[in-house]
């Protein structure tokens, strides 16, 4: 049967309506919830790479207790001292602007002993879309104390695991950041660098995923890039 | 009014029972001789890709046979409605819009397995399953029979995932649904981790199923 042009025209254009006007409403509905889950899975996030986490944890709990959190401007200065603010941060958005524009979030996790963790997030591109970590580095911030990466649409199996891997991300445990003059070397994930146990720390290499090259390339520079952006807050904090 | 109804009624031939014979082939051939995945090959990205853990296979039928099924009964019940010539629109339309119910709703309620699914949940909408039994069934059946379809399909897909799950994540990590089964004396096989794995069970899938059912070997 062919139908009219005009037919066909109302059709579709009704079909569009409908399904807008059906899936807003539902987005609408179910946003609070959606929400309420990424924050919480940030908030994992920042624990999980100062601690282990399991499904037991009271993650809220431990967060409100043991984390601080600020935004800071790229020259260093504290512009708000309010977690609520930090979390609230969107770091995928910030990652665009021009640098002297950029919120940078900073979290301190400050444990039972009373000693600090600096837990910073990182953005940056993988193969298909944005990857992203926290990074918690050590009160001296030479080294990493622990990562955990997340990402957009990377391939399942394969740049998936930066997220997914604990071989990948454990790897980075205990590697130093700066060199002994006090230079940003960051972290570069290298194709047979020689050490796939990672028993040098003190290399700023890990090991990358066999068949993830451009997600393990994106890693790199993003952490390189981001943790520049928070130099001048810790040179600041040491002097 | 009541009259008219009646006369209709008489006309019309006997009503099909629900389950008839004929309505239970639909979801039991899906099943056997016209399986989606191992007779008609297809889906077989996603197949490889959702395998590596139970969970993720499980959670993965259950969306299928949701958009299979309830984009089946749409596009059935508006059939005669719909422009033949924008038909592949409207039901990739329908498939869109079902498989964005499922994500957000996996986003709202189960987040965890949202972040492991994401990009194969938004797939679906790729899967040649799913349009292939729209075009192929839906489009020229009643809305009860294109709701057996579905399912039948769905289950069709999901067995075999299930399936292939069991042995990626049975041998690959010794365990199942997450929950440790092998001891620690057992070397998890990583090969069967990597989605390449999935291919080999699959295809030796293939073979039993061929060599069980003769009539399924091409004969040429």
């Amino acid at each position: 049967m062919q139908q009219t042009n005009w037919y066909t025209i109302v059709f579709a254009a009704i079909m569009c309506l409908v399904v807008a006007a059906g899936l807003a409403g539902m987005k609408d509905y179910l946003a609070p919830q959606q929400k309420a889950n990424e924050l919480l899975f940030t908030k994992t996030q920042i624990l999980q790479s100062v601690m282990p986490v399991d499904a037991s944890t009271d993650v809220e709990a431990i967060f409100n207790e043991n984390v601080k959190g600020f935004v800071l401007d790229n020259k260093g200065n504290i512009k708000e001292e309010s977690t609520e603010k930090a979390l609230q941060v969107n770091i995928i958005k910030e990652n665009k602007k021009k640098d002297d524009d950029k919120q940078l979030p900073l979290f301190v996790f400050t444990n039972t002993e009373g000693a600090k963790n600096y837990i910073l997030p990182t953005v940056g591109g993988g193969l298909w879309g944005w990857i992203s970590s926290y990074v918690a580095l050590d009160d001296q911030v030479t080294e990493i104390v622990g990562i955990r990466f997340d990402h957009e649409t990377e391939t399942p199996g394969l740049g998936a695991n930066i997220k997914d891997d604990p071989n990948f991300y454990l790897d980075f445990v205990g590697e130093k950041i700066m060199d002994a003059s006090g230079n940003l070397q960051a972290v570069t994930v290298k194709k047979g660098n020689g050490d796939p146990l990672n028993t040098d720390k003190a290399d700023y290499e890990v090991d990358a995923i066999s068949g993830a090259t451009i997600t393990g390339d994106g890693v790199t520079v993003m952490l390189k890039d981001d943790l520049e952006d928070y130099l001048p807050y810790f040179t600041k904090i040491k002097s | 009014m009541a009259e008219v109804l009646e006369q209709e009624v008489k006309v019309k031939a006997p009503a099909e029972p629900l389950f008839s014979k004929k309505n239970r082939r639909l979801i039991t051939d899906p099943l056997n001789d016209n399986n989606p995945i191992t007779v008609q090959v297809l889906g077989i990205c996603s197949a490889l890709a959702v395998t590596v853990s139970m969970k993720n296979a499980f959670i993965m039928t259950l969306a299928v046979i949701f958009v299979i099924t309830l984009s089946n009964l749409i596009v059935s019940l508006i059939r005669n409605a719909i422009p033949s010539r924008i038909r592949l629109i409207v039901q990739l339309v329908v498939i869109a819009t079902l498989v964005t119910i499922v994500s957000e709703v996996l986003k709202a309620y189960a987040f965890t397995s949202y972040k492991e699914l994401s990009v194969y949940i938004g797939l679906i909408i790729t899967n040649c399953i799913v349009m292939g039994r729209l075009e192929a069934f839906a489009m020229g059946n009643k809305p009860w029979a294109s709701i057996l379809d579905g399912i039948g399909n769905g289950l069709g897909y999901g067995a075999i995932l299930i399936i292939v799950a069991f042995f990626r994540e049975f041998f690959g990590k010794g365990s199942l649904f997450g929950k440790q089964i092998l001891g620690d004396w057992y070397e998890p096989n990583g090969l069967l981790v990597l989605p390449v794995s999935a291919l080999f069970v699959v295809g030796a899938l293939i073979w039993i199923h061929r060599a069980w059912r003769k009539n399924l070997v091409d004969i040429s």
